[in-house]
């Protein structure tokens, strides 16, 4: 199916493979930049990686204005200030975020503070509320599934207000994103299978969304395959290099995916989920994303069918009929999770994820206002979307 | 002495480098097209300047044309114009006087006076009907401009254009003195030192000018000069209190400035208005010679010493603005600024940002609001360019450049702001906005529409952008008769067709039908006084077409300088701060007299506290549409060709886009019903005051078409209720913007061939501003177009339409077509 119009973009240079990491002082040579602030977590630092890349500056002209190790779970605006008020004493002039998700975010929205002057974060908030270009930004993801390193959104949450505050613009794209084992060599099984769903999501609804176009087609159908290849081996052997790198480009190419064609009820359900009940993200993914297809079986038969074939391999596509195709999709999915969940302990309905009953109903009233739900191919009522989160219960 | 009939239609044109001098004749075709004053004196500085030159150097040209009135014995018949490029703005400046040289020069056997080139060492120029002679000035420089004055051995029939100190030492706002009047804003006095001449003196006396139709003429003074004493401004205001009787209006009207525009109003402003310092200092006339409305007067100041009284504009700039209310140190600072030759208005401007910057610690200076002290001292250091004097020198806008600030640099194009804050009359704003020499109140006055005489309202964009462009037309005009502004209001108001009006038709007319209004305006005076002198016909309408050729070709001239409508604009305070004089305005009382007379015409309302800002787009959509430019600003091609304006200044145009008329205008109609429906819909149906239940009140959504078509207004209401407010708010009080990318996409989604999901989805919107709260209007978007269309076409824009009860849906497709959309109830 070829949309009548799309639009795509991704301006972000990839860095990917053994050794990456070493790029590091020619990229921000390259960008003009020489004394980054390193936005990490203590997670990450106790666990050595500062060490890399701080070896990989040695003897270059780039010196490390100041470190941030602050950075908790789900960033907050006092993160972000304190964040910028390390980058003015520093004297920086750029960014490494080294991290997953919400460092990343925190990065970015850091970078709109000391950017466009100021304290006050709330003004930037909303979609395309930034002039003009910000500070280089370099990013290495030590987790693959966000896609944050290819994406133009960031989320922080305003503690005060209770709402997580979403800042979207095409200046948030980072500049760089290094891909390189070393950094997600460590993760635990249970994390390391959350985050996969969590990129086999978004590769899986921008395949079937509303926006989906040839370009993110590509993307989503790779991010899939590689998924699905690598992740049981990965999950048997965590050390797997190869496997791990694999799995890291897979969330890339996943990120780019979504973010041009954008996500579905899936993430409307799962965003709503995670505020409300605190329930991780790749989590919720895992488990409402075999409900969304089934959702949208009606309008996206065609293009559900048509993933059977990153998903399970050619020969069973050329033995599976077209017209029955989507089921077999959905079937593979099921199956696939069941593999995980025994490998990792990834858990696929919600009560395992220890979301109380009583939560559905605000869950599925919050999902309504999510703005994922636009780009999803079906429209979605309160009633249905309680009735789904029953059948995930 | 020998006599001419109606003008002698010769230019002397002097080249200062080379030191000759030529005359040349204006041809029947230029008279006809541009008048004479400021319309022939632009017509021929347009001819001999180029783009991008240095303001201060030697191509500048200076251009002063007197026209056919003047000296004619017609009431206000002393004012002669000038234009240059301004070294302050970079712009096209002209600027008009009432002093003697226009009178001298005319009666030396000249109409106008071109000065090319630039002098060696000070020069002073003599001209007379012989010719132009060049004398040394070295015992001249240096003098101040009454000093300078004297010493020129002037005769009554003689005049003469000086500068001071500060025009010598290029103060980027240094003016040009004649006898006590000045060609004022712009920095003409900087062009005139930068040619280093002192002084221009005209020795008149040997013409005589006579009318081609003397009967008609007498008749026309008279009338003319009945109407003057008729009215209420030119014959009670301005001749007893002068300018300065507008401090009172103007602070009840709240667009009195007020600490650099920090307010609108003071309980102290009486203290320095018109009348108080009639009554302390006696006010003898002092005007321009001849002159029969008598604005200007000379008083005795506590130091029993005689000086002018101030104006309006200087009792506002260095008064009100600095914070001080003493009329003594206002006239002392006036005259002061006079002698060095300082424009007041631009040097209170400049006096108050640095007030203002010293207050917030940008700028280290003792200059405080309130205080006098160290102004005397800081206008010598801007006039000699001493220490922060020397960055002073340079205006408002360069000193927020470099010093920042630049939220309260109060200046439009580099020109600082008069004393009308257009926060409480939206139409000077605009007219502030658009004004080819920057923030200028003399290119189009709509304040006394506004605020003083209650014809239009002052905070709504409604009608404003027809009375600008009408007001900058004959304005533009009665400089090319030329005569003096202030005779509009005797002119225009005395007519019988306005007197013989009651007002509330007139009032309801002005407002509601503008074109209808203006049309009806009897400009016969005008015309008389210049057919009976010049012996040509000139019909009103040819008169308002010179002034649209004048406006046009001025703002082609700055459209090549680099102006577009990005730089149509307002200071930012203007745009986004509230004053404390808004807050408590008393509501206005909705009885259902008022409810019907507002159906169909939304305007912003009073949203708790604060007045709506002030929407300025609308008004310039409206204005450029008028003048017949491009929505950013150019004149079109096809508009040049209607103006006849010459063909070689056609080169900016060249590439400048056409103007789009018919996308527009079915965007602006659909936006209307859509708006409405929605507004109605907010009322009658449950899933709409359902769905409204979260939303703020307050909460406004602006639909517009990027960059700059046709826009849309929604706000929440109490009660939960959507308010359809159209294109009358400032897009500043947006939260959420929905943005079409472009007029096909507008088009297209508003006439359902494009779904509202496909035009987000497909990145076809830009959405600014809380991407929940579009989620939210796009199920309202979605149900009232379930609501609005028949089932096969809702199928098409709407994921899902939802089932209505077929009763249901008939009754509400009905009320919303029959009555919410027409009635926008």
């Amino acid at each position: 199916m070829m949309p009548s119009y799309f639009e795509f973009h991704c301006p972000v240079k990839i860095v990917s493979g053994f050794k990456a990491l070493e790029n590091l002082p020619y990229e921000l040579k390259r960008l003009g930049a020489s004394r980054p602030l390193l936005i990490t977590d203590l997670g990450v630092s106790q666990a050595g990686l500062l060490h890399v890349v701080t070896a990989a500056l040695q003897d270059s002209e780039v010196l490390i204005g100041a470190v941030y190790d602050q950075v908790p779970a789900d960033s907050s605006m006092t993160v972000v200030q304190e964040g910028a008020s390390a980058y003015r004493q520093g004297g920086c002039d750029s960014f490494v975020a080294l991290g997953g998700g919400s460092v990343i975010d925190t990065a970015k929205a850091v970078n709109i503070l000391v950017s466009q002057g100021g304290d006050d974060l709330l003004q930037f908030s909303g979609a395309d509320r930034i002039q003009g270009p910000l500070r280089p930004l370099i990013v290495i993801p030590t987790t693959a599934g966000t896609g944050s390193e290819v994406t133009s959104v960031a989320v922080i949450a305003n503690r005060q207000k209770r709402v997580k505050m979403a800042f979207a613009s095409s200046h948030l794209y980072p500049d760089v994103a290094i891909l390189d084992p070393r950094m997600t060599v460590s993760l635990p099984a249970k994390l390391t299978a959350a985050t996969a769903m969590d990129a086999l999501t978004h590769a899986v609804e921008a395949f079937i969304s509303v926006q989906k176009n040839p370009l993110s087609d590509a993307y989503a159908a790779t991010a899939v395959r590689l998924i699905m290849e690598n992740l049981p081996a990965v999950l048997q052997d965590g050390s797997r290099a190869q496997g791990r790198l694999a799995l890291a480009d897979a969330a890339c190419c996943a990120g780019i995916a979504f973010s041009n064609a954008m996500v579905g009820m899936v993430h409307a359900l799962g965003h709503a989920a995670g505020a409300l009940c605190r329930i991780h993200h790749g989590t919720a993914m895992n488990i409402f994303l075999p409900h969304g297809l089934e959702y949208n079986l009606g309008r996206r038969r065609q293009a559900i069918g048509e993933l059977l074939l990153p998903l399970a391999g050619s020969e069973v596509y050329a033995e599976t009929p077209a017209a029955v195709r989507a089921e077999k999709t959905i079937e593979t999915l099921r199956r696939f999770q069941d593999e995980v969940q025994k490998l990792s302990g990834l858990p696929t309905r919600l009560r395992d994820a220890d979301v109380p009953q009583s939560m559905l109903e605000s869950i599925a009233r919050t999902a309504l206002d999510d703005g994922a739900l636009l780009f999803n191919p079906e429209d979605m009522t309160f009633e249905e979307a309680l009735y789904v989160l029953h059948k995930a219960y | 002495m020998a006599d001419w009939v109606g003008s002698c239609d010769r230019v002397l044109e002097v080249d200062l480098s080379r030191r000759t001098s030529k005359v040349f004749h204006i041809s029947s075709e230029d008279r006809r097209r541009y008048l004479g004053g400021k319309g022939l004196a632009l017509r021929f500085f347009a001819e001999r300047i180029r783009p991008g030159i240095d303001p201060l150097g030697q191509d500048n040209v200076l251009a002063v044309f007197t026209g056919v009135v003047l000296a004619s014995g017609a009431p206000c018949s002393a004012r002669f114009s000038a234009v240059t490029q301004s070294p302050l703005t970079g712009l096209t400046a002209s600027s008009s006087c009432g002093g003697p040289f226009g009178i001298a020069l005319k009666t030396a056997g000249y109409e106008g006076l071109i000065l090319t080139g630039r002098c060696s060492e000070p020069t002073l120029l003599e001209i007379d009907d012989t010719g132009a002679r060049f004398l040394e000035a070295s015992h001249l420089w240096g003098r101040d401009t009454q000093d300078t004055q004297e010493a020129l051995d002037l005769s009554a029939k003689d005049g003469a254009l000086v500068i001071g100190p500060a025009g010598e030492n290029l103060v980027l706002f240094a003016n040009i003195a004649s006898g006590h009047r000045f060609l004022g804003r712009g920095g003409f006095g900087a062009v005139l030192g930068s040619k280093k001449l002192k002084a221009v003196v005209a020795r008149g006396g040997a013409w005589r000018y006579l009318p081609a139709d003397p009967q008609g003429f007498e008749k026309a003074c008279r009338r003319a000069t009945a109407y003057i004493h008729r009215n209420r401004f030119t014959g009670n205001l301005y001749r007893n209190a002068g300018t300065a009787s507008h401090v009172d209006l103007c602070n009840a009207g709240g667009i009195l400035p007020i600490r650099n525009f920090q307010d609108g109003c003071d309980p102290q402003a009486s203290q320095i208005s018109g009348w108080t310092m009639r009554e302390r200092f006696g006010a003898k006339p002092s005007t321009c010679r001849p002159c029969t409305i008598l604005c200007g007067h000379r008083g005795v100041f506590s130091d029993q010493k005689t000086r002018q009284l101030p104006e309006y504009e200087t009792v506002g700039l260095l008064g009100t603005n600095l914070g001080v209310f003493d009329p003594d140190l206002v006239a002392l600072w006036n005259e002061q600024c006079g002698r060095l030759g300082l424009d007041t208005i631009s040097c209170g401007g400049v006096l108050a940002y640095v007030m203002e910057a010293s207050e917030k610690g940008l700028i280290s200076s003792r200059l405080r609001f309130g205080s006098p002290h160290g102004v005397s001292e800081a206008i010598d250091a801007i006039a000699s360019r001493e220490g922060l004097g020397d960055d002073m020198a340079q205006g408002v806008r360069r000193l927020s450049e470099k010093y920042g600030g630049a939220s309260f640099a109060i200046h439009v194009k580099g020109l600082e702001l008069p004393a009308y804050d257009p926060r409480g009359s939206w139409g000077q704003g605009l007219a502030y906005a658009v004004a080819n020499r920057g923030g200028c109140h003399l290119s189009a006055t709509l304040f006394p529409l506004e605020v003083f005489l209650g014809f239009l309202k002052p905070r709504t964009p409604k009608a404003k952008a027809h009375f600008v462009r009408f007001f900058e037309s004959l304005y533009a005009a009665i400089n090319s008769l030329p005569t003096c502004l202030f005779t509009t209001y005797a002119y225009l108001l005395e007519a019988p067709i306005a007197r013989l009006t009651p007002k509330p038709i007139l009032a309801w007319t002005m407002q509601n039908l503008p074109a209808v209004a203006l049309r009806l305006m009897d400009l016969r005076v005008f015309t008389r006084l210049f057919e009976t002198v010049y012996g040509e016909k000139l019909s009103p309408r040819e008169l308002l077409r010179a002034g649209d050729r004048i406006i046009v070709l001025e703002r082609l001239l700055n459209v090549r300088e680099g102006v577009r409508r990005a730089d149509d604009t307002l200071p930012e305070r203007i745009l986004a701060e509230s004053r404390p004089c808004d807050s408590g305005a008393s509501k206005p009382t909705k009885n259902l007299w008022h409810r019907l007379a507002r159906l169909g015409c939304p305007e912003p309302e009073t949203s708790g506290e604060n007045p709506p800002l002030l929407a300025l787009d609308p008004m310039l959509d409206a204005y450029y549409g008028l003048r017949g430019y491009t929505r950013n600003g150019i004149p079109t091609k096809k508009t040049l060709r209607r103006l006849k304006i010459p063909l070689g200044l056609q080169e900016v145009s060249a590439v400048a886009p056409r103007r789009a008329v018919r996308e527009p205008l079915i965007v602006r109609v659909f936006f209307a019903v859509l708006g409405r429906a929605l507004q109605s819909a907010s009322r009658i149906d449950h899933v709409f005051r359902q769905e409204l239940a979260p939303w703020p009140e307050g909460f406004t959504v602006l639909f517009k078409v990027l960059p700059f078509g046709p826009r849309m207004a929604l706000r929440v209401e109490g009660g939960k209720r959507l308010r359809y407010l159209g294109d009358t708010l400032s897009e500043r009080e947006a939260d959420l913007t929905i943005g079409f990318k472009n007029m096909e996409t507008a088009t297209r989604m508003l006439t359902a061939r494009l779904s509202t999901v496909d035009g987000f989805a497909q990145n076809r919107l830009s959405v600014v501003g809380d991407l929940g709260a579009a989620m939210r209007l796009t199920r309202l978007l979605d149900r009232i177009q379930s609501l609005l269309y028949p089932e096969w076409i809702a199928k098409r824009v709407v994921k899902r339409v939802p089932m209505i009860p077929t009763a249901e849906k008939i009754w509400k497709r009905a009320w919303l077509y029959l009555v919410g959309i027409p009635l926008g109830v």
